[in-house]
């Protein structure tokens, strides 16, 4: 029998070394050095999701961004404020309403050495602009059809556009600019960059992690900055769980992560470098399509004065939001200005009262997947009527994808919470005017707003801050109109240890990342 | 008129002399079924999400055209049968398609995920095998006849406790402890052998420790048995008793449920990848999810199911082959 328990022990013992064979080598200190902890010279940054096909012309994914931002250049910057400055483009000049130029930086050479050209810059536009290529910037940044005429000599880019485009600097400038080499093969920007960027893509394991290393001589960064001061290797690497990007950052294996959910108050205590952009805005919405309660401008309203916006905004973002001044991103929009205040109407329960009077049937739908904040607000919301005496409100959560199927499909809905997230005012045009989705449209609150639709059209034939300015007052005739409630904009915090950064327009601003101590 | 009846007669003959590939016959029957449900099933997955699954991966702010041309590309403008028959087609020919996210080929993804899903689930199996075996064994031997009653309420409470907890939940105690409080290993990532220790363990603790309570009834049954009294009533030596008498004798319902539990911890992965930050199927089942990429989410399900089934069809395979008397040829 002894015998046979030392077999049995043996047996448990080789299956136990399998288990604890690499612990034996580390088990000893706690000061052992994590696995991918950052080596000198570098930044590992967490990133939330693979970034899919890494092409930054087929992709307006902000991860595949984010990532190309490393490997390629754009024309120009914005920086947090909306302020433009120059990056492949020293100078640039809106010519008319259709037609902008660009002059080219001098001595800018792509990762393989050779030099970008401005018939490069133009096969980049031609490429967004042709519908056959249906990529995904195509009238988010560069309109259909738009023409782009290259003079190699004096390095300029002049693009013809087919209509009015009010933010040509800001689109065009956003453009992920690919190299020649790439350009010719489209597959190897797939799964790697052929691009201008600070660094240079020295491995892709999607899924996994990518990699970067510095390129020597880099000197046409954000207002004509050099890569003195950069890491020299910069490793992407997926967390998709943030309980273990915020392990990650505590641990030392990462540099920097977003955490938006619980982990984020570990972080905060851990009193870590920390920058924050506004992500989703609480977009309240109102089916004005035939045979809705709320296609009454009274009853809209009526809602919107039982409501008090401050307390669904906290309820919303968690607490960890800001009251929306605009509908565009606050950090980049073009148009600094503030629509909201003293045009959406007042929180005011007697006026409230007197507009609900008939207690409409409203059917509030509402995503339930994507944290507690749209959940809280609804309920919240459904309380807040009940007070205005409706007590007919039906409160329906669903995933996003099937809240876009009511939108986009049955319209059986009322009121909406809806976060649309836009980093201009343009980009709004078909979703609060125009054709519904029957039509082919994307307008699914079928909001009909004449004088919303006057100041777009006086906006896209003026420029500049004339044109902000009509802009800012369509925003207001929709919230005047009670066509849409705006209430607070969630945040989004990214947090580093052992490096510091800026955000851009695109993420994590390369030129920015610095190695720090702590 | 009369031949036929006496054919029927032969053939059921035939078959009766020969149990085993009757069985095997039955079981492949089965196997195929279950594959065309599991084709259907991962088929009816895309067409069951209301609304616009196209629309819904791209987002609220997708041009309309680019939504139709990935569903062109996708083939869900096509009709129903068409579609199915082209799913099937592609299936049967290990074309997965591509994704909606980022229009990569889903046969690339699998070909370079599925290995570490395969490495992981293995090991953690191995692990839950080495460990779970010998303490059921070891566990029966000492507790047989009622003795050791402390023993034996200290080796139910333990295992039954490991056997109920999930196994992220262990992964996320165990990279608080050993990962964040003590360093002693990495909190994600799977490179260098120290990154497997955390993930193996959580995924094969709760199987283990399933594994040895099964061990443990079935070697109580076996030890009672008159033969053992009978060898021991020889006095032929323990090693002998146990490895070459009991062991094979609880090996029936031991492979029974080291079938489950393989199935089991691939499907196991789905979590412990995802929180240990392993570029495996499971993670690209989480992530497909997240991001609405059902095309991958169809083959990934696929993937994981057809393992499953093939898995159970060798457990039952060799059930048949070890053990002759076994009442599984009945079935």
């Amino acid at each position: 029998m002894r015998k046979l328990l030392a077999a049995f022990l043996a047996a448990s013992a080789v299956a136990l070394l399998v288990v604890g064979l690499a612990a034996a080598t580390g088990t000893t200190s706690s000061k052992a050095v994590p696995l991918h902890a950052a080596a000198k010279g570098t930044v590992t940054i967490a990133i939330t999701g693979d970034p899919g096909k890494l092409d930054p012309e087929q992709t307006a994914g902000a991860g595949a961004q984010q990532v190309a931002e490393f490997s390629y250049d754009t024309l120009v910057h914005q920086l947090p404020g909306g302020k433009i400055v120059s990056g492949l483009a020293t100078k640039w000049k809106v010519l008319s309403k259709t037609k902008v130029t660009f002059k080219l930086r001098s001595g800018v050479t792509c990762s393989d050495g050779t030099k970008l050209t401005a018939s490069t810059v133009k096969k980049n536009f031609d490429y967004v602009a042709n519908g056959a290529n249906a990529s995904p910037l195509m009238n988010l940044y560069v309109p259909q059809n738009s023409t782009t005429v290259a003079n190699n000599k004096k390095r300029t880019v002049t693009v013809t556009f087919p209509s009015a485009n009010p933010f040509p600097v800001q689109g065009l400038g956003a453009v992920h600019i690919v190299c020649a080499k790439g350009l010719a093969n489209r597959n190897s920007l797939t799964n790697g960059a052929d691009g201008s960027g600070p660094y240079k893509m020295v491995s892709a394991n999607p899924g996994s992690k990518y990699s970067f290393t510095l390129r020597k001589g880099y000197k046409w960064g954000p207002n004509g900055s050099t890569s003195k001061g950069m890491p020299a290797k910069v490793v992407l690497q997926v967390v998709t769980n943030e309980t273990t990007a915020a392990n990650e950052l505590l641990t030392g294996q990462v540099n920097i992560a977003t955490v938006v959910g619980p982990d984020r108050t570990r972080l905060v205590q851990a009193k870590l470098f920390k920058r924050v952009v506004a992500a989703q805005p609480g977009d309240i919405w109102f089916n004005e399509n035939k045979g809705h309660p709320t296609s009454n401008v009274t009853v809209r309203k009526g809602i919107i004065k039982a409501l008090q916006t401050g307390q669904l905004g906290k309820v919303f973002t968690s607490g960890d939001g800001v009251p929306m001044k605009q509908l565009t991103l606050p950090s980049f929009t073009p148009c600094a200005g503030n629509s909201v205040k003293g045009n959406v109407p007042k929180h005011n329960l007697q006026a409230a009262q007197q507009a609900l009077s008939g207690n409409p049937s409203l059917k509030l739908v509402y995503e339930n997947d994507g944290g507690p904040g749209s959940p809280a607000a609804a309920a919240l919301m459904q309380n807040q009527l009940s007070a205005a005496g409706d007590n007919n409100v039906t409160l329906e959560g669903t995933t996003g994808s099937n809240l876009l199927g009511i939108l986009f499909g049955s319209g059986d809905w009322d009121v909406a919470i809806v976060p649309l997230g836009v980093s201009a005012p343009a980009q709004l045009v078909p979703f609060l005017s125009g054709a519904a989705p029957a039509g082919g449209g994307v307008n699914f609150a079928h909001i009909n707003n004449v004088a919303y639709g006057n100041e777009v059209a006086k906006a896209l034939q003026a420029s500049g801050a004339t044109a902000c300015t009509h802009w800012i007052n369509g925003e207001k005739q929709i919230f005047r109109h009670g066509d849409l409630l705006p209430t607070w904009w969630s945040t989004l915090p990214t947090f580093a240890k052992g490096a510091k950064f800026s955000l851009g327009d695109q993420g994590i601003a390369p030129a920015s990342l610095r190695i720090t101590k702590k | 008129m009369t031949a036929a009846p006496a054919s029927i007669e032969t053939r059921k003959r035939w078959w009766a002399d020969r149990p085993r590939s009757a069985y095997l016959a039955r079981r492949l029957t089965r196997l195929a079924v279950s594959l065309v449900l599991l084709l259907t099933l991962t088929f009816a997955m895309i067409h069951l999400v209301s609304g616009d699954p196209v629309r819904s991966a791209l987002g609220l702010t997708a041009p309309a055209k680019l939504v139709a041309q990935r569903k062109a590309q996708l083939g869900l403008d096509k009709p129903l049968y068409q579609q199915y028959y082209d799913y099937v087609d592609r299936a049967v020919h290990g074309d997965f398609g591509t994704s909606i996210q980022s229009g990569e080929s889903i046969n690339l993804i699998v070909r370079t995920r599925l290995p570490t899903t395969l490495r992981l689930a293995g090991l953690a199996f191995l692990v839950a095998v080495l460990i779970g075996v010998p303490l059921g064994v070891l566990s029966a031997a000492l507790t047989r006849d009622g003795r050791r009653r402390y023993g034996e309420l200290a080796f139910t409470t333990t295992t039954g406790a490991f056997a109920s907890i999930p196994g992220f939940l262990l992964a996320v105690a165990f990279i608080y402890l050993f990962a964040v409080k003590w360093r002693f290993f990495p909190v994600a990532g799977d490179s260098g052998v120290k990154s497997y220790v955390l993930p193996i363990a959580a995924l094969a603790i709760g199987p283990a420790a399933a594994l040895a309570r099964i061990v443990r009834v079935e070697g109580l049954k076996v030890l009672d048995a008159d033969y053992i009294r009978t060898a021991r009533g020889k006095r032929l030596p323990a090693r002998l008793i146990y490895l070459r008498h009991a062991l094979p004798n609880m090996l029936t319902a031991t492979l029974t449920i080291s079938g489950l539990l393989l199935g089991g911890l691939i499907a196991g992965t789905v979590l412990i990848e995802s929180i240990f930050s392993w570029t495996g199927l499971g993670s690209t089942l989480v992530n497909s999810v997240t991001s609405k990429d059902y095309p991958s989410v169809q083959a990934v399900a696929l993937i994981f199911g057809f393992f499953i089934l093939v898995i159970n069809f060798v457990v039952d395979m060799l059930l048949a082959v070890i053990n002759p008397q076994s009442t599984i040829l009945d079935q």
